[in-house]
């Protein structure tokens, strides 16, 4: 269980603060998503979970490991795993498996055991026949799954996701997306996926909205969906399907409620 | 663009050929889009139309030039016409101050000093930027979103005959990304400008262009008018793109009527605004309504 | 983007050569490095030069491929060359053009440099082409270990390195992308008055910089979020195995010096 009671931060003394009294609770094997437009703070928060930056005031705790306790930071990053926004400057290595080998390395893991992880972490990110290959040879959506490979080497309990499939093309972020979904539908990985797309939010189980550093709004897609003026006022945009429903039901062609799908939208309109 | 080929590296062992036997006439003050995955050959197209690379195979005539140019000489006069933006442009950000880096282009072009100042704070203005309040800070001090439009309004500001965009909202969130596409298209009402559009998104290509190129491989895949293009939507997955979504959405509309024999019009394939959408579909259904 | 075709890319492969641990090669490089300069005679160049192309024959990378490499530092060859046949003089003087005279001696002379330097760029060059960077950053580390109870970063420098190396294509992809970016905006790095020059190349090496220091600095945060916490406590994924064959390469590279010191008393 991940929890942040009362968080507060700022970079630097004299500069506004980028969190204000943030309270989560995200709960083990749970898919969350938090959204926001750029500078809504919600980076900082990402960064706040594995002690890379640690609060002013307030707590974080994962599993009863805080934030706060210099020793225990370095057990937290075990256990939480983070991708970043740019696909390159994350890769350490000059190939793909030596990038995975860097985290078990870094854990001290048996050399021995590092060929079946790395072997085992690559497949589950579809990555296995690329394992000699160079960086500079991937597409940046494969980079990303040789990150989530990295992570998964290291047998988290909690993958972060700070923006990483902003950079990406379609494809690659379908890709990345599909991965993680799959990670935590089997393998009950916590995802924390922090975005600014809110299509690509439909598969979570729970989703904050962050505006000037605060939670502004938080509830399970449907609840946030049947509010499409509010998400479209604080910069989001609007799935298709939620947004046609939604045009649809005030000129009173359908009923009630909302899709998901393009799907949901035909089967309304004809009942 | 007559047969026009690309290969880079060549005769080294790193040889890799982008482009095949491309055929394409681009008339002035189109808003064309060029749509294809990653490595399809979109970025070495682009980078052929200014003479940043010289076709190995063929030629290509761009206004009064033809393509290649023996070491490429007076290239920088093509350039002058056919403005580009690369990805994330504001990589390419130096100056002191915004408005110095705004200049750039027009200091290298010996424009009169005077009218470099009245043209910078044009294009300030254009990408919705007040010359007043930014002009004089660093560019490094700016947020993202404002960077890119420093970027975009360093490059329109030395007024080009063809803007070429290479997806020109990559990483900006959903409100930065709709500011930048309705002010590069307001650019093309206004200037009359011909620009090309690279993207990823269906959504903007429809939404956006009028004529679309689909690339794959090195090679037009297909080409048309976006309704015309998405009239295929085996085609278009068979290459791992998809509709846009306004698309898949009518597609299914219309088999649902043919599925449910009822005496509905099919919805048009050419809709590609959701306010149109709505209308099309109201109409359709207030009559159905009205007949029973 | 122009592929990036630095002198000794390492090419993949499975010879002699590229199978030798890199600690081999690496000191037996060096070792090579100075017969170069051991090899005073004609004859002994020759042995030298035999043994490069052998060198070359056994890794099995194309000769026209090794001397295309070349190219790039062809003119200081050839300035060298040129400075040791017009300064020396020494020997039968063989032909005065204007103020300039040649002697025998400066001849000689600068074919003996062009052919040592020649030599030792592909010597050098073998070693990259035949070890990929990680390998050798790895042997670099390991040789350089028994130095860390006196405080050499052995670890830290060959991360360094290893850093480095990786980044390579990824800076030379976003040089080019921000010269063509400046170019597009009138840029012209090769003419043009001296002070617009130098603004052109400032246009391109300060968001170079920019970016390079974010890059770091990202870097940086990655690296820990994963873990990292200095060479301490870190166990290595690759482990280097010294087999019989390295030994005899090394044996080999120490005849061939050993016949070169013999043919200077010859």
């Amino acid at each position: 269980m991940i929890k942040v009671s009362n968080v507060t931060f700022h970079y630097g003394k004299d500069r506004p603060a980028v969190l204000k009294d943030i309270d989560v609770t995200i709960n083990r094997g749970q898919y969350v998503s938090i959204i926001g437009h750029n500078g809504s703070g919600k980076s900082t928060l990402a960064r706040l979970l594995n002690g890379l930056l640690l609060p002013e005031e307030g707590t974080v705790e994962i599993q009863g490991l805080s934030t706060a306790n210099e020793e225990e930071i370095w057990k937290i990053r075990h256990k939480v795993g983070m991708v970043f926004q740019n696909p390159d400057n994350q890769f350490v290595a000059p190939t793909v498996e030596d990038d995975l080998a860097f985290g078990l390395e870094n854990l001290g893991v048996d050399p021995e055991k590092m060929e079946g992880r790395i072997r085992d972490a690559l497949e589950r990110v579809d990555m296995l026949p690329y394992r000699h290959t160079e960086p500079s040879r991937l597409s940046g959506g494969q980079k990303q799954r040789v990150a989530i490979g990295g992570m998964l080497a290291l047998h988290p309990e909690v993958l972060v996701l700070d923006e990483a499939t902003a950079m990406l093309d379609p494809k690659g972020r379908r890709d990345v997306l599909d991965i993680v979904k799959r990670m935590n539908e089997e393998e009950g990985i916590t995802i924390i996926q922090i975005t600014h797309y809110l299509e690509e939010t439909l598969n979570s189980h729970y989703i904050y909205v962050m505006d000037q550093g605060q939670i502004v709004k938080e509830g399970t897609p449907t609840q946030l969906y049947q509010n499409p003026d509010l998400l479209r006022k604080l910069g989001l945009d609007v799935p298709f399907a939620v947004d046609l429903h939604f045009r649809l039901q005030n000129k009173g062609l359908v009923g009630e409620g909302f899709s998901l799908t393009s799907e949901g939208v035909i089967s309304a309109l004809w009942t | 663009m007559e047969n026009v080929g690309y290969t880079y590296g060549e005769k080294t062992p790193f040889e890799h050929r982008a482009l095949h036997q491309i055929s394409l006439h681009i008339p002035s003050g189109r808003y064309i889009g060029i749509i294809g995955h990653t490595g399809s050959g979109k970025s070495t197209l682009i980078q052929l139309c200014n003479g940043l690379l010289q076709p190995t195979q063929g030629t290509l005539q761009a206004g009064e030039w033809t393509l290649p140019v023996k070491k490429g000489r007076g290239l920088h006069l093509l350039r002058q016409k056919v403005g580009m933006a690369f990805q994330y442009p504001e990589y390419q950000l130096f100056e002191e101050t915004v408005r110095k880096d705004v200049a750039y282009g027009l200091d290298n072009m010996d424009f009169p000093k005077e009218l470099i100042s009245l043209r910078v704070n044009e294009a300030l203005r254009k990408v919705g930027l007040d010359p007043e309040e930014i002009g004089e800070q660093s560019p490094f001090s700016l947020s993202g979103g404002q960077m890119r439009r420093v970027a975009l309004a360093g490059i329109l500001v030395l007024n080009p005959e063809v803007l070429i965009l290479d997806e020109p909202t990559a990483g900006l969130d959903p409100a930065g990304k709709q500011q930048i596409l309705q002010m590069i298209a307001r650019d093309h009402r206004e200037e009359k400008r011909t620009t090309i559009l690279v993207t990823h998104s269906m959504e903007d290509a429809a939404f956006y262009c009028d004529y679309l190129y689909v690339l794959h491989q090195g090679s037009i895949y297909l080409e048309g008018e976006p309704k015309d293009v998405f009239r295929y939507p085996e085609k278009i997955r068979q290459v791992g793109l998809d509709l846009p979504e306004i698309t898949r959405f009518i597609m299914k509309f219309n088999e649902e009527i043919k599925a449910k024999k009822q005496d509905i019009p099919p919805l048009p394939l050419d809709i590609f605004k959701i306010e149109q959408l709505v209308e099309e579909i109201e109409k359709r259904f207030a009559r159905k309504r009205g007949g029973i | 983007m122009i592929p990036l075709i630095p002198i000794g890319q390492y090419m993949a492969g499975s010879s002699y050569l590229h199978r030798r641990d890199p600690r081999a090669k690496f000191i037996g490089t060096v070792i090579f490095l100075f017969l170069v300069f051991l090899a005073n005679t004609p004859l002994a160049l020759g042995i030298v030069a035999g043994a490069v192309l052998l060198g070359i024959l056994v890794s099995g990378i194309p000769i026209s491929y090794i001397f295309r490499s070349l190219k790039p530092v062809l003119w200081l060859l050839i300035l060298t060359a040129f400075i040791q046949v017009l300064t020396l003089k020494k020997g039968e003087l063989l032909l005065t053009i204007g103020p300039l005279s040649i002697y025998e001696g400066g001849v000689k002379e600068g074919v003996f440099i062009t052919v040592r330097v020649t030599l030792l760029m592909i010597s050098a060059s073998l070693l990259t082409l035949t070890t990929s960077p990680i390998r050798l950053t790895d042997g670099l580390e390991n040789l350089f270990s028994p130095l860390k109870p006196f405080r050499f970063p052995a670890h830290e420098i060959a991360l360094m390195i290893s850093i480095s190396l990786r980044f390579i294509p990824t800076l030379w992809e976003e040089a080019d992308r921000i010269k063509k970016a400046q170019m597009s905006r009138g840029a012209n790095f090769s003419t043009g008055p001296l002070q617009k020059r130098l603004n052109h190349i400032l246009s391109l090496i300060v968001p170079l910089f920019v970016q390079s220091f974010k890059r770091a600095e990202e870097m940086a945060l990655a690296m820990e979020a994963r873990g990292y916490r200095g060479g301490e406590g870190r166990t290595r994924y690759r482990r280097l195995e010294w087999r019989l064959g390295d030994t005899l390469f090394l044996v080999i590279i120490l005849l061939i010096g050993g016949i070169i010191l013999a043919t200077r008393y010859l």
